[in-house]
């Protein structure tokens, strides 16, 4: 039960342990107020509540952990102009691929006119350099929509069948377009496999007067950023490269902690769920939903 | 469920309005080889439509020679449209009233109506389900219209028609903007373009213009020359009122149908008249007479 405490190496990466259903696996993230990941905490020093009461942590395993990831660029009409083609591509493949370690799965998406998705999970560099080719080959397409959340909730489908760490970077405005799935949908998707979503992009404003009376605001990525934090998922800051955000990201991720506890009911609903650090130097985060077994 | 999320903050649309019903689903009818489907709106000299003729009202002339009406329906007749929003930089202070409307518009649809939603601007899109769905629907209109960009209206037109394209029956596309196309992509389709496919592809194209410059001459005569209708708005007219007008107009309209005198492959000019004074009616100009495979 005890979590391993602080070691002069890295520890070695452990692959996903095998839970009973009734098990919750949470993914949690403590960072300084540098940023950086804290190590070497355990189990006394979370809490968990679900639905507002405290559960007892079962298991607490410390990162590095291997990383199930798919990358998803969105490369439609309104994103040309926040981004090039070939930069982008670079990104992907100087910035993205060279963070992926070997125990890692990935796959590499677009969203676009087609959403692609890559065909299996790899760590090969070279693999991945390809499959960053193929998806944004024609990311100029100036017209296509943006199926951003269809794109989603596909990644969310293939991580659902393997174990361990399962998250999604997500690189986009945020402007959805042409979708079969809704925005509450892929959320309830994601936090039912508990999937973190990473999202990065420009997340501007926009206030535009209708009338006297009225105006509206358009925040195009506030349902990106929303999704993130309820998935436990980190956000790109305002001042980091795309190279930064895939960076730095992966690496955050890796150091998350997994937590487990035992479901209190089992009724196959969701639940609020609410993960806290006994450490006032600490800035946690935890996905804020969780599915129950049964039902 | 549990898992709620706002995006955008916007007003709050106001009550539905309300429509005729009694629709019959299976009164659609697309043109075959052996016989030409023509949709007619018929108004008195005060605008309104006039629904209660007969099938011996209507003449049809086929390049010029009459043939003999041989379908005639006067039921109310389902929609299936394609409702094409300019989302483009100068449509941004009416944002709230287009999307407000189209809710609307979506709230007065009969179980029979099926709609699917696109937009213009920096991207073209069309949502992927054409639906009768009003839940489904008006969650597009809250989630995915977003402010900006040009005005690549024939690109629009094309991918309204496009999604339609593999619907039976009346297709129509209904756009909203506020001028004509200014289309900035790599490919960039013409006037002629979207014309040609919408008379050889038999879709009726309705068009309504926010003032300030309003609709362009080529949407006017591409809505006039498919059997659809346009429509000018103000800056206080009502918006939603001229979308239920449109839908009640759709509803109402004639169905006939004649058998081509000549299979030739070409487009024939049709003229459909009627012999009642007084009144005016609108179908399309002209079919292409397509040849036998």
């Amino acid at each position: 039960m005890a979590c391993a405490v602080t070691v002069a190496r890295e520890p070695d990466i452990v692959g996903p342990a095998h839970l009973a259903a009734s098990q919750i696996t949470v993914d949690v993230s403590v960072l300084s107020v540098t940023g950086d990941p804290v190590k070497g905490l355990s189990a006394a020093d979370f809490e968990i509540y679900s639905d507002g009461r405290l559960v007892p942590i079962t298991s607490c395993t410390p990162g590095p952990a291997p990383l199930n990831v798919v990358l998803l660029v969105d490369a439609s009409g309104s994103m040309r102009w926040q981004m090039r083609e070939e930069d982008i591509k670079d990104d992907v493949k100087d910035g993205f691929v060279p963070a992926v370690k070997t125990i890692d799965r990935v796959r590499i998406g677009s969203i676009g006119s087609q959403n692609y998705l890559s065909p299996s999970f790899t760590s090969n560099p070279q693999e991945l350099k390809r499959a960053a080719d193929r998806a944004l080959d024609g990311y100029r397409n100036f017209q296509s929509p943006s199926p951003v959340w269809d794109a989603v909730y596909a990644a969310v489908e293939a991580l659902s069948s393997v174990e361990g760490r399962r998250a999604i970077v997500l690189l986009s405005d945020g402007r959805a377009t042409a979708n079969r799935r809704s925005m509450e949908e892929v959320a309830e998707y994601a936090a039912r496999f508990g999937v973190l979503i990473n999202v990065g992009g420009e997340d501007s404003e926009h206030y535009i007067r209708q009338s006297q009376t009225e105006a509206v605001i358009v925040r195009a990525g506030a349902g990106m950023k929303a999704i993130s934090e309820l998935t436990g998922g980190f956000q790109m800051e305002e001042t980091a490269t795309v190279r930064e955000f895939f960076a730095g990201t992966l690496e955050l991720m890796r150091h998350m902690y997994t937590l487990t506890f035992e479901a209190p009911v089992q009724d196959g609903d969701f639940h609020p769920l609410e993960v806290r650090v006994k450490r006032a130097d600490g800035t946690i985060r935890a996905r804020q939903v969780y599915k129950a077994p049964g039902g | 469920m549990f898992v709620a999320i706002v995006v955008v903050v916007m007003a709050t649309p106001s009550g539905r309005v309300g429509v005729r019903a009694g629709v019959t689903p299976d009164a659609q009818f697309r043109t075959s080889v052996s016989r030409v489907a023509v949709y007619a709106t018929v108004a008195d000299g005060s605008g309104r439509l006039v629904t209660d003729l007969t099938r011996d009202d209507f003449t049809i002339r086929d390049n010029g020679r009459p043939v003999e009406v041989s379908l005639f329906s006067n039921d109310p007749q389902p929609i299936t449209v394609a409702v094409m929003l300019d989302m483009s930089g100068s449509m941004v202070n009416r944002f709230t009233r287009v999307r407000n409307s189209t809710i609307e518009f979506i709230g007065a649809m009969l179980p029979a109506d099926r709609a699917q939603i696109g937009t213009f601007g920096d991207e073209v899109s069309v949502s992927p389900m054409l639906t009768s769905d009003k839940t489904v629907l008006t969650r597009v209109l809250r989630q995915e219209l977003w402010p900006g960009g040009a005005t690549p209206l024939w690109n629009a037109l094309d991918a309204g028609m496009a999604a339609l394209s593999r619907e039976t029956g009346r297709r129509v596309v209904l756009t909203l903007t506020d001028g004509g196309d200014s289309c900035i992509f790599r490919r960039c389709l013409s006037f002629e373009d979207v014309q040609k496919r919408a008379v050889r592809e038999d879709f009726m194209i309705y068009a309504i213009g926010m003032e300030r410059p309003g609709l362009a001459t080529e949407i006017v005569e591409l809505s006039e020359e498919t059997g659809g209708g346009h429509y000018e708005i103000k800056a206080d007219d009502d918006l939603s009122s001229t979308f239920v007008q449109i839908a009640n107009e759709l509803r109402r309209q004639y169905l006939l149908g004649f058998a081509p005198l000549e299979l030739d492959g070409k487009m024939h000019k049709l003229e459909v008249g009627l012999k009642r004074g007084g009144l005016t009616v609108r179908a399309r100009k002209n079919y292409l007479a397509e040849t036998r495979k």
